[in-house]
């Protein structure tokens, strides 16, 4: 990437109108991924000085905001208690610290990679995404959405809920992206499954209805949540995995997850 | 022994890691040109024009160079003695690019970024071809790789071109037919290995500058600076004593760095400029537009009698070189030749094939240098003849297996793409490092397969393995030692440290045999004007052909010294006691130590100046051995492989530095179990790499490799310097094969296409859950 | 664009443009330890401090950089010795390229993780790629470092 300028908005309208004006304009997070673009970028706009970059907790959730590092969030040990740790156990495989040093939580989110292991995560914790114009929205349609968000995203809100966790990447090296990542997470009233890197962004299916959350599944009771997750998130193929091993992958790692949350107080 | 086989840092580390500047690009020039080159997009294409002139006029373009500019002298970038192996059968730039990366044209300008935008402004009309991608189906395909005239084999090595075969050899021994006809069990099996990346850390680099006595003078990150010089001068016709090549330190090489790659253009920007030029490949470029491992396709065949008697290997190798023929076939050769030998009892033997050009990025030298790929098929395929036989596979090597005393055929037959020097094994500790290898891992309690408290299957494989020290009668190391006022002395070498740790173990030798501590003796290495000559860092012959030649050069210098030393006591050298520091006149007890000598004749009498030089050519090879055992517990849900431990009992003769020797075992372990699990050169329909970065090639990190068990075997090998055999690649051959065999074990599924992924793991499970249903 | 920032505890202002990486900047200013292995941010070699947390060089761009602090083993020159002490001794250096920026990695670890398990030290370096070394002696090395230092 060659960038020809930097603009440092003075305030969230300021990005925002700078950030639509041109194609050529792109809003930077860490900007470590969009190095990698070969794009010549004419205005990048820096979000450094816009106060994004705390991380605040009430009682019933933890905002996160945009311009916090990956390494920050892992860190944060409120996060860390949140459905097992998933989010921490996430982030800590993404790449290695000197990248997440530099990577941020909004680059993350707004870059909507098919790779992500930050993504499914918070997509099982159900988090909200809030953004300067558009206002608040659930993580859950903002990646169901194939539309291009033009927007500025402030912080991501994480509830605190009482949950219980699972997560796996699959991956040849740690440094590798995931050929799967599967993420399980109970809270009091859902059970729910997330996949990432199918090699597509990640989807989530709930399989509260097939189970009785009081109880340890039975192994029909597996079966069905694996079919029923199967059925639902379509898998693919790409130069790390076929589509078969990635069902495999899924039926193997869902039954596991879904297993371990429910053998689990939450 | 005071220094050899004694703990040592290296004499260059600490200064490493604070930060000292020592790789080339921190030597570079800061005024350099930098250089740019347009690389192909087409697998295989003619260029129709070239049109640069936008490019030339862009500001800050100093020059831009295309197949018109450049002398038509066909060569080979192999990095190799004279005549070379390797077919002449690269120009400069050409009017043919061959792979997706090959070189179009050459741009240097003031600054990168221009550089860059340069690139974009040279208007190429390409004729496309229709590309040979698959080298199953090289021979005699509809598209030759090397149409054009003026290329050439340097000696016999079955150079057909036009049929697309860069070179082909056939060998055999004893009557094939009757030991077949004899054997009460045979196994036939296909084994693929895949295109592996050296990714040395310190991507390819290289500073020309003209010096004040309008010398050229090149700072390379090369494995092979005189080799440098000498290709340098005969192909872009300089006088050779204009040239200086200076390697500095290098950041990793495991073969990669064995050719040229960018000296040729930064040679010629700098005599046509005048000015100081600079090329740094990009990791893009490394990977697609330097060199891989050579894939191979090997069929092997081997016969065997009920009692456990091998008694025949029979073996079709087709290697790819791809675009070049670099290496090409004394790589192949090396399957055969390094591998064969374990087994040398067989009453008969074949080996033949050929290797074939395509246009993907070349294949060329890489740490095992086949080696590595016969190792995974022959020591796969005893596994299979011994389940077959239903013999235990470490009883029926026990049987078979290389011992002390003993020689093979094969030594005499294959040599470095000629014939080869027979020899007997002085020193061949297999047995020991087998038995050691089955405590270590712990065999007996582990083999076939248990079963892990989390459902997984652990299980052990292994595999033997050789290698050799230098090539014999072709590589020659020198080395000179200079003596120092006050006693100290300046080892110079032209032998090549590319971070193997040769600098240090050198020195140890210089230091044991003169009888100082290592501080006394300060190495300097690789400098075509100021060390004397070596072959360079290849063929694992540091240590035993140039530590040989150090070795040589010291007791030259000692025998210098008692004659001083006869002087100043007017007694004979015979009659002097010196242990490094002091000389003792044995009739009366007088003494005068290294240092009052040293003084003396450097400033009050019979002054002078004491250097002694030494040279060392092998006339044998002996080889390194080893016994590498892995432990593995295998997800059957999914195919994932945890590495629990990686045994190597290796006999590398004595360690001249234990510790280093350890590095090069254990890295070399984990490059091999790299290639065997999963690194792999991946690329598109249209030949393209998809593997062209650190993000879609991985290699092994520091969470995968959670124990190595590293021992060596007690080994004297007289012909070494203080008893050294080579161990720079032994350590690469055997991960394949043991965990193809660890697979076997755990699975019951036998793996023949490296790498063993989670996915092909899992699809041979399925196949063979199919098999048993239908 | 004027940069100012603090590099190994000297203040400095530093010119560089908008779209210049911090390795490309220090490596100008002759500051050779910080070594280019990738072009995409997966290797390590570049790896700084800034503001004492390991990053990688090769995609920070300067210009965001005002009244950071930055370290280079240039300026840990006491702590580096330490521990090449250890890491000498276990043979674990080999070609060097890589060294720099795992010795900055590992001083960090030292400042950050309290009594870290090989588990914690291997997780911290993952991305410190290594082709020479085979990594478990660089495992001992630290482990032993942090032993005899902490």
């Amino acid at each position: 990437m060659k960038i020809a300028s930097l603009y440092r908005p003075k305030d969230v309208e300021d990005a925002l109108k700078v950030s639509r004006e041109s194609t050529d304009t792109v809003v930077f997070g860490g900007g470590a991924w969009l190095k990698l673009s070969p794009r010549l970028v004419k205005r990048a706009v820096l979000l450094d000085d816009m106060d994004l970059a705390t991380i605040e907790t009430s009682d019933d959730a933890i905002r996160v905001g945009a311009m916090c590092t990956l390494r920050m969030v892992e860190t944060h040990d409120a996060i860390a208690a949140i459905g097992s740790g998933i989010i921490v156990q996430a982030l800590r495989q993404v790449m290695g610290v000197g990248l997440r040093n530099i990577a941020t939580v909004g680059g993350s989110v707004m870059g909507k990679y098919g790779f992500s292991d930050v993504l499914p995560p918070l997509l099982a914790l159900d988090a909200k995404l809030m953004f300067a114009d558009a206002g608040e929205v659930s993580l859950a349609s903002f990646m169901a959405s194939k539309k291009r968000m033009n927007d500025i995203m402030l912080y991501v809100t994480i509830p605190r809920t009482k949950s219980v966790g699972f997560f796996k990447k699959v991956s040849t090296t740690p440094l590798d992206f995931s050929l799967l990542n599967i993420t399980v997470c109970k809270t009091r009233d859902r059970v729910r499954v997330v996949l990432g890197s199918r090699p597509g962004g990640a989807m989530h299916q709930d399989v509260t209805s097939r189970l009785d959350l009081n109880t340890i599944p039975d192994e029909k009771t597996l079966d069905d949540v694996v079919r029923e997750v199967l059925d639902a998130i379509p898998l693919g193929q790409n130069v790390r995995a076929s589509k078969l091993y990635r069902e495999q992958l899924a039926k193997t790692y869902v039954r596991r997850g879904v297993k371990e949350v429910m053998s689990r107080e939450g | 022994m005071k220094t050899v086989n004694q703990k040592h840092q290296s004499v260059d580390g600490k200064g490493i890691m604070l930060g000292r500047p020592a790789y080339t690009d921190d030597l570079a020039d800061p005024s350099s040109l930098i250089i740019k080159v347009l690389r192909s997009p087409h697998a295989f294409a003619r260029i129709k024009s070239i049109d640069t002139k936008k490019a030339e006029k862009l500001p800050g373009v100093e020059l831009v160079l295309t197949h018109h500019d450049v002398p038509r002298v066909s060569f080979t970038r192999a990095g190799q003695g004279y005549p070379e192996p390797s077919p002449h059968d690269k120009f400069v730039l050409d009017e043919y690019v061959r792979y997706v990366g090959d070189e179009v044209a050459v741009v240097a300008a003031i600054d990168e970024s221009v550089a860059e935008a340069a690139l974009d402004l040279i208007d190429v009309d390409y004729e496309v071809i229709d590309p040979v991608l698959d080298f199953e189906e090289a021979i005699d395909h509809q598209s030759v790789v090397h149409p054009e005239e003026g290329i050439h084999e340097m000696f016999p090595i079955g150079f057909e071109p036009k049929r697309n075969i860069a070179a082909s050899y056939a060998m055999d021994f004893g009557d094939l037919d009757n030991a077949f006809k004899a054997s009460d069990v045979v196994v036939e099996e296909t084994f693929h290995t895949q295109a592996q990346a050296h990714v040395m850390m310190e991507p390819h680099a290289v500073n020309a500058r003209l010096d004040f006595q309008d010398r050229l003078l090149i700072i390379s990150a090369t494995q092979t600076p005189f080799h440098v010089r000498r290709i340098l001068s005969q192909t872009l016709d300089i006088p050779i004593e204009k040239i200086r090549v200076i390697k500095p330190r290098v950041g990793g090489g495991f073969g990669g760095k064995q050719a040229l790659h960018g000296e040729m253009f930064a040679a010629l920007v700098t005599m046509k400029t005048g000015k100081p030029s600079k090329l740094v490949y990009t990791r893009q470029e490394v990977f697609e537009s330097t060199y891989t491992r050579h894939p191979m396709t090997l069929k092997v065949k081997l016969g065997a009698t009920k009692d456990g008697r091998l008694n025949v290997i029979d073996w079709h190798v087709l290697s790819n070189t791809g675009a070049y023929g670099e290496h090409a076939l004394t790589v192949f050769m090396v399957a055969g030749s390094k591998v064969m030998p374990l087994y040398n009892k067989v009453d008969a033997g074949r080996f033949h094939g050929e290797v074939v050009y395509t246009n993907t990025t070349p294949a060329g030298a890489y740490r095992g240098y086949g080696a590595i790929q016969g190792n995974f098929a022959l020591e796969s395929a005893i596994d299979m003849l011994c389940v077959k036989l239903g013999m235990d596979p470490i009883a029926f090597r026990q049987k078979n297996m290389m011992r002390e005393g003993e020689t093979s055929p094969i030594f005499e037959i294959m040599g470095e793409g000629t014939a080869g020097t027979a020899m007997t094994m002085e020193t061949c500790k297999l047995d020991y490092c087998l038995t050691r290898g089955l405590e270590l891992i712990d065999w007996n309690n582990k083999y076939p397969r248990t079963t892990t408290e989390d459902g997984k299957i652990r299980s052990v494989g292994m595999a033997l393995a050789m290698q050799g020290s230098g090539i014999p009668y072709i590589d020659m190391g020198a080395a000179t030692i200079k003596l120092n006022d006050a006693g100290f002395y300046n080892l110079t070498v032209g032998a090549t440290e590319i971070g193997q740790g040769s600098d240090t173990v050198l020195s140890q030798i210089a230091a044991e045999a003169l009888g100082v501590p290592l501080n006394k003796v300060i190495v300097y290495s690789s400098d075509t004007d100021l060390t004397p000559f070596d072959t360079g860092a290849y063929a694992s012959s540091t240590t035993y052909v140039s530590g040989n030649a150090v070795y040589k050069a010291a007791m030259k210098m000692r025998e210098m010294l008692l004659d001083e030393a006869a002087v100043v006591f007017g007694v004979e050298g015979d009659d002097i006691d010196f242990d490094g520091a002091t000389f003792k006149n044995k009739a009366d007890g007088k003494t005068i130590s290294l240092e009052q000598l040293a003084n003396r004749i450097t400033y009050n009498e019979d002054q002078k100046q004491l250097t002694a030089t030494s040279s060392y050519v092998g006339t044998k090879s002996p080889p390194p051995f080893m016994a590498g055992f892995i432990d593995i517990a295998v997800d059957k849900d999914t195919g994932e492989i945890d590495i629990l431990d990686y045994v190597s009992v290796v006999d590398c003769g004595v360690p001249i530095n234990p510790k280093l020797a350890q590095g090069q075992v254990e890295g070399g372990i984990v490059q091999g179990l790299g290639m065997a699990c999963f690194e792999e050169v991946k690329r598109g329909k249209n030949g393209a790499l998809i593997s062209h970065d650190l993000l879609n090639y991985k290699i092994p990190t520091n969470v995968d490799i959670k124990k190595l068990t590293t021992e060596f075997a007690e080994s004297h090998e007289a012909s070494g310097p203080f008893g050294a055999k080579s161990v720079g690649e032994i350590g690469i051959d055997t991960p394949p094969a043991a965990l193809a065999n660890a697979l076997y074990n755990a699975l019951g599924i036998r793996l023949t296409s490296l790498p063993f992924t989670a996915e092909k793991i899992i699809r041979a499970l399925h196949d063979k859950e199919g098999e048993k249903t239908t | 664009m004027k940069v100012n920032l603090t590099i190994n505890k000297r203040p400095r202002t530093i010119d560089a443009e908008p779209g210049d990486y911090l390795l490309d900047t220090l490596r100008r200013h002759n500051f050779l330890s910080v070594k280019r292995g990738c072009d995409a941010a997966s290797c390590g070699v570049c790896t700084v401090l800034i503001d004492g947390k390991p990053t990688l060089s090769c995609s920070v761009l300067t210009a965001r950089l005002e009244n950071k602090e930055i370290t280079t083993v240039e300026g840990e020159r006491d702590e580096i010795e330490k521990f090449y002490a250890h890491f000498g001794d276990e043979g674990a250096d080999q070609c060097g390229f890589c060294n720099p920026g795992l010795a900055l990695t590992v001083i960090s670890l030292k400042r950050t993780i309290q009594n870290p398990s090989d588990d914690d030290i291997r997780e911290y370096i993952v991305a410190n790629l290594c082709r020479c070394s085979g990594y478990v002696a660089q495992v001992r090395a630290i482990r032993r470092y942090l032993e005899e230092t902490s």
